[in-house]
């Protein structure tokens, strides 16, 4: 008894103590130089596996958090400089929040002359890479165009055609696709949709939009914004679109359904949404041109300002954006569309997916690529962008009665989160 | 006479009879209630068993076969034993805080007449009402200060400080711990600690006990604490590593149903187990309380 | 001895230190400073500004800030008075001598208060989902309705779900310290009202209510600072966004999201001590009128 009750205390001392002083764990490298980069995507494996078999002596310490947590612990994380990765991947959505904080190192400085890289890249992504004074604050390795996935089989029944190029023709614009669409719902008995969701027809149209949501500090209302929303209504209101939330699960079973006809995604929605969601489907798929160009989504890489590594992360981002026997092997065994022209353009000749019914698409994005044009996005657009979202599905779903009502009803919720934007 | 008592009986009848139905009826409406409660586990683990193809088009009520092929998505991304054993590390160590340092907090008001001592306890009483959340954003800056941000100490070092922990005890030490056992190990010579470590701590035990049954399970479930003060997802409990599951496989309910079950049944067994005991300190505190 | 223990009473304040100086690290260190940062206007870059009192002024005039605690009070009020009405009704059938399978019951009711309020939020966001979720499949399945309801697209739906769940997760909880409370009654008051020829809900209402009415505050006390800091279950039931339309955005998911996602230091601050003054003006308001209403009954 007496043992037992002068143990109970020793072990409260003992944790005590050693949460108080001996906590943080040392990490045994064993004089292998140690590289933390933290990626929401699992893609980043890949590269850093073939980084690590070039440069053996060099140990990727790889963190994958999963993008709902992301963007805050890293945000977090540059706060209070604590545990900050040398290098750090960050999505598009959220990009423009990420590159004006103080705390990225400059990249168009010497030793790196990024610009140097930024040339073979394409247009819209150089326009993002840079901060509002024209530094180069990340580096993006990935080229998002996008084009209109569809089923051959479903073309075939209803359109008669699977030729990438006749599928093109007839949905190059919104009218035709809606009439498509009204046709297809009433001949299949309401089973089929031209598209998923009003999401589908945003991809397209929000890669189009010229003015940011804040410009002067003011909230801006891009007319495209608002010609979406008329698009969407009429979309729902015919039946063109089906109900299924992007990324939900009735959405990916879609796919393995072929409920849906047209998919429109960028290039890494072959690898990343339909191979991966519907990997049974292979060979029933094909990739025309939409109404306009668009792209969507993108990854770009930043290196910490306090780096103790900076050679070594400079080295892995002119790796994963420049080496052309990685970029290579890249676009070919992972099937991923490369933010460098030269690379892409080299393959596009010879690069088909089996995926796609041996369509080439490596081309069929080099040409839908040099139409893209660069979105203006400023650090509110991505929590903006998830408001005005949220009020479109309301006023489709008719909870907000009119596009009056869900106008207003958005400008006030941007008024009361943001107060320093002026709303009129 | 006769007649009444002939009449009183079958009145007893009638009603034994409408007590018999009221009976089956409470009984039903038990029944009833008992399966609300249990239909949306087991549907988790029925779910949990299918694809997510087969979940997105029917209903269903008994068990598939894709229980292997979603524990290996799931295991792909994210390690749920790993976070059982996090969540074992930060429930284990704050329980263990919450009682010695409650315990000893309380016998110190409850033993010893120092100047302050009510006005003392009173405030430590008053910590109660104020909701942990009111010092969220200070919490955060005292740990990014005190250089615990992202690590298990930033949730466990709080746990010293439970101010129910000592109300709960000094309740019992004042019930049950006559002052003359102070007194005599005072005369045997034993020092002030030594005689609580060795004497009164373990006639404590079962207020400890109990205590720590609550501290545990409000420790083991706590999730606005690590989700704000924790980064690496190895370090991750798993109340976190379950929201993460919505992030990861929000395409995929199979694995979805498959991590919430993962992360509850173990609970379940451990209730199974030792339900009569949890419930009985959940009362005993109650009433102490 | 009495001389002895006087001597030795400087120990206790040795004894309570530890938990002082953790009490004052980790909780009222916080506290301060989050009361420092609501006068000022912080992005966690750089150093805060002093605004004086812009953040609460922004609260006065904040319509989230009503419509979250609003939200809150809705989603509490719709739990907790089932919660404590059916709770104790189930108490007293399970203080009855006649019922079988007690502990089972017992065990059953309670069992959702210890499963993890998250794993509860996703698995109920999962069951209602619109069109994979099991609940639309099952009523599809039984043919009463041939389209799937888009249930997270109702606010008020959305906010009884929340409900639910806490009522979920609390009634058996409640059943219980109701059950602890009922043993403490002496059955001898409880039997000779019977022989007396009350009826048993005569007894309920006369002798068993005014004897619980200690363990009735206590659980309306602590659901009340409970029910103030709801978060877990809407919180994962909709993927942190507390829609639709912010009818499931609770008070401490609003401080949180301006807090932790819109990196409002400040602002986010000065909400929580706002949602703290409301908590202690309903603390004080349930004290009152449970105290009044003892003070009559007894008089």
């Amino acid at each position: 008894m007496n043992m037992k009750s002068s143990v109970l205390p020793m072990i409260m001392y003992c944790i005590l103590a050693s949460i108080l002083f001996g906590c943080s764990s040392s990490s045994s490298s064993q004089e292998k130089e140690e590289l933390t980069i933290w990626t929401f995507t699992d893609e980043a494996r890949y590269a850093v596996e073939k980084f690590e078999e070039r440069y053996p002596n060099v140990n990727v310490n790889l963190l994958f958090i999963n993008n709902d947590n992301y963007l805050q612990k890293l945000i977090s994380v540059l706060q209070v400089e604590k545990n900050v990765p040398d290098v750090f991947f960050v999505e598009r959505t959220y990009w423009p929040q990420i590159r004006d904080i103080p705390r990225l190192e400059n990249l168009t400085q010497s030793p790196y002359n990024a610009e140097e890289i930024l040339e073979q890249q394409f247009e819209y992504i150089q326009a993002e890479e840079k901060d509002e004074n024209g530094i180069v604050r990340g580096l993006g390795y990935q080229g998002t165009p996008g084009g209109f996935y569809y089923r051959r089989d479903l073309t075939k029944e209803f359109l008669g055609t699977d030729d990438p190029e006749e599928v093109s023709e007839l949905i190059s614009s919104w009218d035709k696709i809606m009439d498509i669409g009204e046709r297809v719902v009433e001949e299949s008995n309401g089973e089929i949709h031209a598209l998923s969701s009003w999401s589908a027809i945003n991809n397209v149209e929000s890669s189009n939009i010229e003015e940011p949501w804040i410009v002067d500090d003011k909230l801006t209302i891009d007319e495209a914004r608002v010609h979406t929303l008329d698009l969407a209504k009429e979309a729902r209101e015919r039946e063109i679109v089906a109900k299924y939330e992007s990324w939900g699960p009735a959405w990916t079973a879609s796919m393995q359904q072929g409920t849906v006809m047209f998919y429109p995604e960028p290039t890494w929605g072959l690898p990343h949404i339909f191979k991966n969601n519907a990997p049974e489907t292979a060979g029933k798929w094909g990739l025309a041109h939409g109404p306009k160009p668009f792209s969507g989504g993108g990854t770009f890489l930043a290196m910490y300002k306090g780096s103790q590594k900076k050679d070594l992360a400079w080295k892995f981002m002119e790796f994963y954006t420049t080496d052309e026997e990685f970029l290579k092997e890249l676009a070919e065994s992972q099937q991923y569309f490369l933010s460098n022209k030269n690379i892409n353009q080299e393959l596009a000749p010879t690069l088909t997916s089996e995926f796609l019914g041996d369509q080439k698409y490596f081309d069929f994005f080099v040409e839908a690529g040099e139409q893209v044009s660069s979105v203006p996005q400023t650090k509110y657009d991505n929590d903006i962008n998830s408001l005005w979202d949220e009020k479109v599905n309301d006023f489709l779903n008719g909870r907000l009665k009119t596009k009056e009502a869900m106008i207003e009803s958005f400008k006030t919720e941007v008024g009361h989160h943001f107060p320093e934007i002026e709303v009129d | 006479m006769l007649q009444t008592s002939v009449e009183n009986v079958r009145d007893k009848a009638v009603k034994r009879k409408k007590m018999k139905l009221s009976h089956i009826f409470i009984h039903l409406f038990l029944i009833l209630l008992a399966i609300i409660c249990i239909v949306p586990f087991y549907i988790m683990i029925i779910y949990g068993t299918h694809t997510n193809a087969d979940i997105a088009s029917e209903f269903i009520f008994l068990p598939g076969q894709a229980l292997l092929e979603n524990y290996q998505s799931m295991t792909e991304n994210m390690n749920i034993w790993r976070g059982f054993l996090n969540s074992l590390i930060i429930a284990g160590c704050s329980t263990a805080l919450t009682l010695y340092f409650g315990a000893l907090n309380a016998y110190g008001f409850a033993k010893y007449k120092f100047r302050g001592n009510k006005i003392l306890f009173w405030f430590v009483l008053a910590t109660m009402m104020v909701p942990q959340q009111l010092g969220l954003v200070g919490t955060f800056r005292i740990m990014y200060i005190l250089n615990l941000l992202d690590t298990y100490a930033a949730l466990i070092l709080p746990a010293a400080a439970n101010a129910f922990a000592v109300f709960f005890v000094k309740q019992f030490i004042d019930g049950t711990i006559p002052d003359e056992i102070i007194e005599s190990a005072r005369v045997d010579g034993a020092s002030e600690f030594k005689t609580f470590n060795k004497i009164i701590l373990p006639m404590l035990a079962p207020a400890l006990a109990a205590l720590g049954i609550f501290a545990f399970i409000g420790s083991w479930n706590n999730f606005i604490g690590p989700l704000v003060l924790l980064f690496t997802n190895d370090k991750y409990p798993l109340p976190l590593l379950v929201q993460l599951l919505q992030g990861y496989y929000g395409t995929n309910y199979g694995v979805q149903y498959l991590g919430v079950a993962l992360s509850v049944l173990p609970i379940i067994i451990v209730f199974a187990i030792f339900s009569k005991r949890i419930i009985g300190s959940v009362a005993i505190g109650a009433v102490k309380g | 001895m009495f001389s002895k223990s006087i001597r030795k009473d400087h120990y206790g304040y040795l004894f309570i230190a530890p938990f002082f100086l953790i009490f004052f690290i980790f909780g009222l260190y916080p506290i301060i400073y989050s009361l420092y940062l609501s006068f000022t206007d912080w992005d966690g870059f750089g150093q805060p500004v002093l605004v004086g009192l812009q953040n609460y002024q922004r609260i006065i005039g904040d319509f989230f800030f009503y419509k979250s605690l609003f939200n809150t009070l809705v989603i509490w009020g719709v739990s907790v008075i089932p919660q404590l009405t059916i709770s104790l009704i189930l108490a007293v059938i399970l203080h009855e001598k006649f019922v079988k399978g007690k502990s089972l019951f017992r065990a059953v009711f309670f069992f959702p208060n210890i499963v993890t309020a998250a794993s509860l939020g996703l698995l109920v966001g999962l069951i209602f989902s619109w069109q994979t979720g099991s609940f639309n499949q099952f009523l599809m399945s039984l043919g009463i309705i041939s389209d799937p309801i888009n249930w997270a697209d109702k606010p008020n739906f959305m906010r009884g779900l929340v409900s639910s769940i806490l009522f979920w997760q609390y009634f058996g909880y409640s059943m219980i310290i109701y059950i602890a409370g009922l043993q403490g009654i002496s059955k001898d008051i409880l039997e000779a009202a019977e022989i007396d020829g009350a009826s048993k809900v005569k007894v309920f209402f006369n002798i068993t209510l005014p004897l619980l009415s200690p363990i009735i505050l206590f659980q309306v006390v602590t659901s009340i600072i409970g029910g103030m800091q709801i978060f877990d279950q809407p919180y994962t039931l909709t993927d942190g966004s507390g829609n639709p339309d912010n009818a499931t955005l609770t008070s401490v998911m609003y401080l949180y999201d301006t807090a932790f996602t819109r990196y409002q230091y400040g602002y986010g601050s000065a909400i929580a001590f706002g949602l703290f003054i409301v908590i202690v003006i309903f603390s004080i308001i349930s004290f009152t009128t449970m105290n009044l209403k003892t003070k009559q009954g007894k008089a």
